[in-house]
């Protein structure tokens, strides 16, 4: 419902930008509470379903209805011996409940009579081109943490806060620095990387991978 | 097969929760089986309308159990994936397909009494047809050393018209650390029962438990039911999740909870979520103690308050 009382000016519309854990976050993750990283929209197989189909390029809502068809197969049966005779087809209306659920948390549009993807999938199959490139990434950012490793040890010791290893927080604070760092330099975008997805993906392909070369 | 091929300790400890373990064994009673040690097939028995493939993998093993169109099966199907040693890994991978018209109870027992540093891990597909009636039971014994780490993934999916019921109970003995994920998708016309049951009894048992329940067809009903208690410093979760996606579907979830003794913890995260305009989703949630109305009454015919609890613990996990 658009809002237009005199109270419209005092409401805050920006992005909450700040260093600091406030009152009102999340103590956990030092997030707003209500937003968490991986919203409750991706426990639904269904929704992680049209959304990686979507990854391929927008689609329309017969091809997502015709996508979601599915009939099971045995993992070691061969076909000859036995064919699945159970099949599975959501209706027209659970469908469209989970888009517009997918709309509204900004995941999915539509766009005249198809649905598009707003966020970044990378498929398995591409992600293994890049790897060589992430290793080499990964590798010279070990270097630099290993030189830096004794000043990070000299500055725990000065300020003397415990006796537990602080190492990996100040990782994970540096690794944050580094994002917001980047995102003012412009060079990732400010908007959700899901990570749920690639742990989909991963499972999926690795286990049916996995059965494909066994057996 | 005769009992003393399977080990002894397996089946002892399935006696506990008073199952007569011996129909359940190849060359007795009439349903079919499939007996694991770790991940040796010990025994393996088909019966018409039933086709089961195991195949033994380095840690375990992957299985497929067929029930065929318009089978009706009076004797359950057993499957008992027992370890028999203190230590290791064992993953196993089964896929239970259930064609349409069909009517079966399928007993699952997972049993590792000498647990001490041992994991289990399940990733387990099921498929339920249209029109059937599917049964699943699952019992844990996880020895007495707080040793297990017991970790099953499944996904479940209802046809529509059919009739689901799950129970998982893991009420003997110690637990160790368990986290179980299931989820459920119910299509149209579809009903499903859950129904789990745990008890942390130690400092080193946590139970966590997410049973999720997507009604995905038209009219689907659900009850999810979540019972639990902690006791001597253990740690239970029990997050029980119904969607309601479709016209007309109806779930609720239901969680209660039992502390004992300080240092116990007990969470519920009962949580419902509705996407059509004409679904129902409810749900309600206790934890605590036993109102002490229920404790005084027992306590007037001569129990103590200990033996109160106990009676009260035994009925709520037992029923």
């Amino acid at each position: 419902m658009k809002e237009n009382s005199k109270y419209s000016e005092y409401r805050f519309l920006g992005k909450i930008s700040t260093d600091e854990i406030l009152p009102w976050y999340d103590f956990v993750t030092g997030k707003p509470w209500d937003d968490p990283e991986i919203p409750w929209v991706l426990d639904n197989k269904v929704r992680r379903q049209i959304l990686i189909f979507l990854s391929n390029g927008s689609k329309t809502f017969e091809e997502i209805y015709q996508n979601l068809n599915f009939i099971p197969h045995p993992l070691l049966i061969n076909e000859e011996e036995y064919k699945t005779k159970v099949k599975y087809q959501w209706t027209d209306q659970t469908l469209e409940n989970h888009l517009l659920n997918l709309e509204w948390y900004n995941l999915i549009r539509k766009s005249e009579n198809k649905y598009e993807i707003l966020f970044p999938i990378l498929g398995l199959e591409k992600l293994k081109d890049l790897d060589q490139i992430i290793s080499s990434i990964a590798y010279k950012w070990l270097d630099v943490l290993k030189d830096v490793n004794d000043k990070i040890k000299n500055n725990l010791e000065r300020i003397k806060i415990q006796k537990l290893d602080l190492s990996r927080i100040l990782i994970e604070k540096i690794v944050e620095k580094l994002y917001e760092n980047l995102k003012k330099e412009n060079i990732i975008p400010d908007i959700p990387n899901i990570k749920s997805l690639w742990a989909e993906q991963l499972r999926n392909v690795k286990f049916e991978e996995w059965i494909k070369n066994n057996f | 097969m005769s009992n003393t091929e399977y080990p002894k300790e397996i089946l002892e400890s399935l006696e506990d929760y008073n199952i007569n373990i011996r129909d359940f064994l190849p060359g007795h009673g009439k349903g079919a089986k499939l007996l694991l040690d770790f991940n040796k097939i010990k025994g393996l028995e088909e019966i018409d309308g039933v086709i089961l493939k195991g195949k033994e993998i380095k840690n375990g093993i992957i299985a497929d159990i067929i029930i065929k169109k318009g089978v009706t099966l009076e004797d359950p199907i057993h499957l008992c994936f027992g370890v028999n040693k203190e230590t290791g890994i064992q993953e196993i991978f089964p896929r239970i397909i259930a064609e349409d018209n069909s009517e079966v109870t399928i007993q699952a027992h997972c049993s590792f009494p000498k647990a001490d540093g041992l994991i289990h891990k399940m990733f387990g597909h099921f498929y339920i047809g249209n029109n059937c009636k599917f049964n699943y039971s699952e019992t844990h014994y996880h020895g007495e050393k707080s040793g297990a780490t017991v970790a099953p993934v499944a996904y479940m999916y209802i046809g529509e018209n059919s009739i689901f019921e799950n129970n998982f109970t893991l009420t003997r003995g110690t637990v160790g650390k368990v986290k179980i994920l299931i989820d459920i998708y119910a299509m149209k016309d579809s009903v499903i029962r859950s129904t789990i049951k745990a008890f942390g009894r130690t400092k080193n048992d946590s139970v966590r438990i997410r049973d999720s329940i997507f009604l995905e067809g038209e009219n689907a009903r659900s009850v999810l039911k979540m019972k639990a208690a902690a006791q001597n410093g253990g740690e239970v979760l029990m997050y029980g999740v119904t969607e309601g996606n479709a016209p007309k579907c109806n779930g609720h979830v239901e969680c209660n909870e039992i502390v004992l003794g300080r240092g116990s913890i007990c969470r519920a995260r009962p949580y419902i979520r509705a996407t059509d305009p004409e679904a129902s989703v409810s749900h309600e949630a206790s934890l605590g103690r036993f109102p002490q109305k229920w404790l005084d009454e027992l306590k007037a015919k001569g129990l103590t308050e200990e033996e109160a609890i106990q009676t009260l613990i035994e009925a709520m996990l037992g029923e």
